[in-house]
């Protein structure tokens, strides 16, 4: 099952090269049915999925690729990797309508878009670190054309910038991966036998600074974040909600740092907590900056990942899963967000906030969905957001309560831009009033599925969190 | 084995030689043609060649398993040596395509060119063969004499006379170097063959004047392989050739001095092995960074591919400091995925440079959207060539960059895996333009058929050979074994 998640959509994309570009219909109607196939086998999995044996590695298929180096192609998922393909099937599918609304090269948009969502079920499926590192680089051969050519703006800047800083982020995490290779051969790449063979602790604490600078950059920790605001708020909207929303870097981060070298996890943790908590902080006043309502998205999920981040740090079980918690919530989120900032602006032309005005009486429903999705961004009880960040601080209150501090404070700064954002795009008079008039399904379903998804999980935690807890207890202990 | 040796100085043992035989049939062929078919050269040679380079392949394949030596021992033939004239042999393919869409319109009788290149691929094969210096450099200078004839080919272009007079003078340098190492030592040894020499190197006579020698004879082929410091001739000469040969050169002539270096290294001197590692690591990173960094502003689209083959350069170099099976093993695959995408790369540059008439970097605006499987094909290589799975030149990266951590060499491989970044910046940057940027002109672009088929099959290789590299691979490996 979990074998052919990522061939789905790569084999559609294979099909697409094949069909003339005028034909949009079946080019459309391709990738969405490869969209639903891809849900719907995500949906087999989580109906049967073994929540009691969360930790262990569930619908496994194991080919042999490479017997030479003692590489295997073995896919699988624990409650980990199910959370995060659940994840990928919702944002790919709500993201899927605004790849609809591309109008230039639909067809290469479309190809390149399977592409980056089967790397994600990819990423998340592989039990085996060679492949998970060969299908996130392909997320990055997908998004940078997707950014360079169908995006706004700065595009080229921020695709290059993107394109090195997280191929820099790869490329050191390949490093990393010989020295582990080195240390304890092909075995160190099975994921299912990593914790229980780990390396020694002074190996781990030699590697462990490594790994968190090459999935920091790939996941936009403070200070190595640049990339992250400027290109999302070049992307067009479904790149941006698909590469923003699916986290893969934190997902690595848990994986390789967390799961092959714990000790070495602990040992450099007070250094991932100053950086998580000063970047929550620094984000967010960035974001009180800017005057794009994309930059300052793109600021708020940099801001928003520090919490994951000192989650992480605190490596306690109830805040690693209240991390993994909040990178499911705040990527659906952002994709929320993301849709609808790609709504505004594909039907203004513009993205500045202080040239949108009164949308909450000329879209009702696009002002409705960006509040909620603001409120559950600075916290508010009953959307996922607000029971993840609660499970986080409350476990790292214990052990930074100094950091911990900071990180309300941060709080504190989201509240800020995020109302003086709503204030002026929904509120005030009415700019362009009869832009909005005619809002379609395709820009209203997805919000709705995203906001429905957060508040859902945010009454039910424990429907996430019975997966979770039992795969972060196994690389706790 | 006394007997198949005695055999081997009396008889020629011809059959050793089906290869170079049927090559040299082919190139009478080829002479014959020129001379009595009317207008053969024009028509036929291009397609005559072609099909002769698959007869070629046809008898490496034949003769595929086959293990002995001939002349005495000057000759030898192994899987090694098969794997490069196979090699060799299927890289000419695309080399005469893009030599014939080039030169047809450029010139009367193409046909001679192909003659010229035909000789040089002849010269590849006796060089993959060579078991003694003497050959080894009379092969070695076959194929230069050759690439000095064809850089300069277009007589009435300045750049490819400069082209030529620049490779002409500097690789007489590297020439006069190599013939210098091997009298050096045929003096300390008395024997020029590749076995005389690795006995009185292990047994410890003469050996500061082998080891001047061997200094050498490893400058005369860093200087083939464009290694830093010996690359300078290979931007101007890269620039100024005509772009087939400018391909020809980047693939066939950069795998010959590997294969040289090869030789030398792991078949002659094995036993310089703590040399080899420290000078070919600071070879390496040095070349590594220099050719990124230089490939980051070029306007040329050939230059920029000969900063980036002097950067590929500094990965194989990687490879030979690693040594060992894997070592060996892992610079076989990397060539092999190398030549695949840059041949990819070129036949793009090839056909994009006919038809919108400019090899700046600038007349590529667009090109996607004016012939949108050329655009395809172009960012499959450069992707390709950054290094990027699942294509053949990841796994490459990665069995280099694997290797040489296994060995200890921490810092190059570091290095290397830098250098991926760096070389996002320009790689991305064209796949930039030709995707992103709007076009000067909107007309589509006619591309041959002949090379829409071939770049099919090369992308398709890259891919495959990327998804599935195992059949590659352990074809690198059976050849890398012979050496051990």
């Amino acid at each position: 099952m979990t074998l052919i998640l990522p061939w789905i959509s790569w084999i559609t994309a294979l099909t697409l090269l094949g069909i003339p570009r005028q034909n949009l219909r079946l080019l459309k109607r391709l990738t969405a049915s490869a969209c639903l196939l891809s849900a719907a086998a995500v949906l087999f999995m989580v109906l049967n999925f073994d929540g009691r044996s969360g930790a262990e590695y569930q619908f496994v298929t194991r080919l042999s690729w490479l017997p030479a180096l003692g590489i295997d192609y073995v896919s699988g998922v624990d409650g980990l990797g199910l959370t995060f393909c659940l994840l990928t099937a919702l944002v790919s599918g709500a993201s899927l309508f605004s790849a609809f609304t591309v109008s230039d090269r639909l067809k290469e948009y479309l190809v390149f878009f399977l592409l980056l969502s089967g790397a994600f079920y990819g990423v998340f499926t592989s039990m085996n670190l060679f492949f998970v590192y060969v299908f996130y680089e392909v997320t990055l051969l997908a998004v940078y054309p997707m950014i360079a050519v169908w995006g706004t703006g700065k595009k080229e800047a921020a695709a290059i910038q993107m394109a090195v800083m997280t191929g820099l982020g790869a490329v050191l995490a390949l490093f990393g991966l010989f020295l582990l290779y080195q240390q304890g051969g092909p075995a160190v790449f099975d994921l299912e036998a990593a914790p229980r063979n780990l390396l020694a602790a002074e190996t781990q604490i030699r590697l462990a600074p490594l790994f968190l600078i090459a999935f920091g950059l790939l996941s936009s920790l403070w200070p190595l974040h640049s990339w992250a605001p400027a290109a999302y708020a070049s992307a067009p909207a479904s790149a941006a909600m698909l590469h923003a929303g699916i986290k893969a870097g934190p997902y690595l981060l848990l994986r390789v740092a967390a799961g092959l070298l714990p000790e070495g996890m602990r040992a450099w943790a007070d250094a991932l907590a100053l950086a998580a908590a000063v970047g929550i902080v620094y984000a967010a006043y960035a974001a009180l900056r800017q005057k794009s309502l994309r930059l300052i998205f793109g600021f708020s999920g940099v801001s928003h990942l520090g919490y994951v981040f000192l989650g992480l740090a605190a490596f306690s079980a109830p805040s690693v899963s209240g991390a993994v918690f909040l990178v499911f919530a705040h990527g659906i989120l952002t994709a929320a967000l993301f849709s609808a900032a790609g709504t505004l602006s594909n039907r203004t032309q513009h993205d500045e906030i202080q040239a949108f005005g009164g949308l909450a009486q000329s879209a009702p429903f696009l002002s409705a969905a960006l509040i909620a999705a603001s409120m559950a961004s600075l916290g508010m009880p009953g959307f996922a957001n607000f029971a993840s960040e609660l499970m986080i601080l409350l476990s790292t209150w214990s052990v930074y309560p100094w950091l911990t501090g900071l990180a309300v404070l941060g709080i504190l700064l989201t509240s800020v831009y995020l109302l003086r954002m709503i204030q002026a795009v929904c509120y005030g008079k009415a700019v362009q009033a009869e832009t909005f008039s005619n809002l379609r399904l395709h820009e209203t379903l997805p919000l709705a599925l995203l906001i429905g998804t957060l508040i859902l999980f945010g009454l039910w935690p424990s429907g996430l969190l019975q997966w979770i807890e039992p795969a972060i207890g196994a690389f706790i202990s | 084995m006394d007997r198949t040796r005695d055999r081997s100085l009396y008889l020629m043992n011809l059959s050793l030689m089906l290869p170079e035989l049927t090559a040299l049939t082919v190139l009478g062929v080829l002479t014959l043609g020129e001379m009595y078919v009317k207008d053969f050269s024009q028509k036929f040679s291009a397609r005559a060649a072609c099909l002769g380079s698959l007869a070629v392949f046809a008898a490496v394949l034949f003769s595929w398993g086959r293990q002995g030596t001939a002349f005495g021992g000057m000759f030898g033939v192994n899987v090694f040596s098969l794997f490069f004239k196979g090699f060799f042999a299927l890289a000419v393919i695309p080399v005469l395509q893009m030599s014939k869409e080039f030169f047809a319109p450029r010139l009367r009788f193409p046909g001679e060119f192909f003659l010229t290149l035909w000789i040089t691929l002849i010269g590849l094969f006796v060089l993959s063969s060579a078991r003694d210096f003497l050959l080894l450099f009379i092969a070695l200078e076959i194929v230069t004499f050759s690439f000095y004839i064809m850089a300069a080919y277009l007589k009435r272009d300045l750049f490819s006379i400069e082209a030529g007079l620049k490779y002409l003078i500097l690789g007489s340098l590297a020439s006069a170097f190599m013939i210098y190492g091997i009298s050096l030592f045929y003096v300390a040894s008395g024997t020029t063959s590749f076995e005389g020499i690795r006995t009185a190197y292990e047994s410890g006579q003469a050996a500061s004047l082998i080891t001047f020698g061997l200094i050498l004879t490893l400058c005369a082929s860093a200087f083939k392989a464009a290694a830093v410091p010996f690359q300078l001739w290979a931007p101007d000469v890269y620039e100024g050739a005509p772009t087939p040969v400018t391909a020809f050169l980047s693939t066939a002539s950069k795998s010959a001095a590997f294969l040289v270096l090869i030789q030398i290294l792991f078949g002659v001197f094995p036993a310089f092995e703590t040399g080899r590692t420290a000078l070919f690591s600071v070879l390496a990173a040095l070349t590594l960074i220099y050719g990124n960094l230089a490939a980051l502003h070029q306007t040329n689209i050939k230059r920029l591919f000969a900063y980036s083959s002097i950067s590929h350069a500094g990965y194989l170099l990687i490879g030979l400091a690693a040594g060992g099976r894997a070592g060996l093993e892992s610079i076989l695959y990397y060539l092999a995925a190398y030549s695949l995408s840059t041949l990819t790369a070129f036949m793009v540059i090839t056909t994009a440079g006919q038809l919108l008439g400019s090899d700046k970097v600038d007349a590529y605006r667009g090109l996607a959207r004016r012939s949108p499987f050329l655009g395809a094909a172009f960012f499959i290589a450069l992707a390709s060539l950054t290094g990027l799975p699942p294509l053949a030149g990841f796994f490459g990266k990665f069995l280099i960059l694997s290797a040489a951590v296994q060995q200890g060499l921490i810092f190059p491989a570091f290095l290397g895996c830098c250098a991926v970044a760096v070389s996002l910046y320009y790689y991305f940057g064209l796949i930039k333009k030709i995707y992103a940027d709007e076009p000067s002109a909107a007309d589509p672009l006619a591309v041959p058929a002949p090379t829409l088929v071939l770049l099919g099959i090369s992308s398709a290789l890259i891919i495959a050979a990327g998804f599935f590299p195992a059949p590659l691979l352990s074809l690198a490996s059976s050849a890398a074994e012979v050496l051990f």
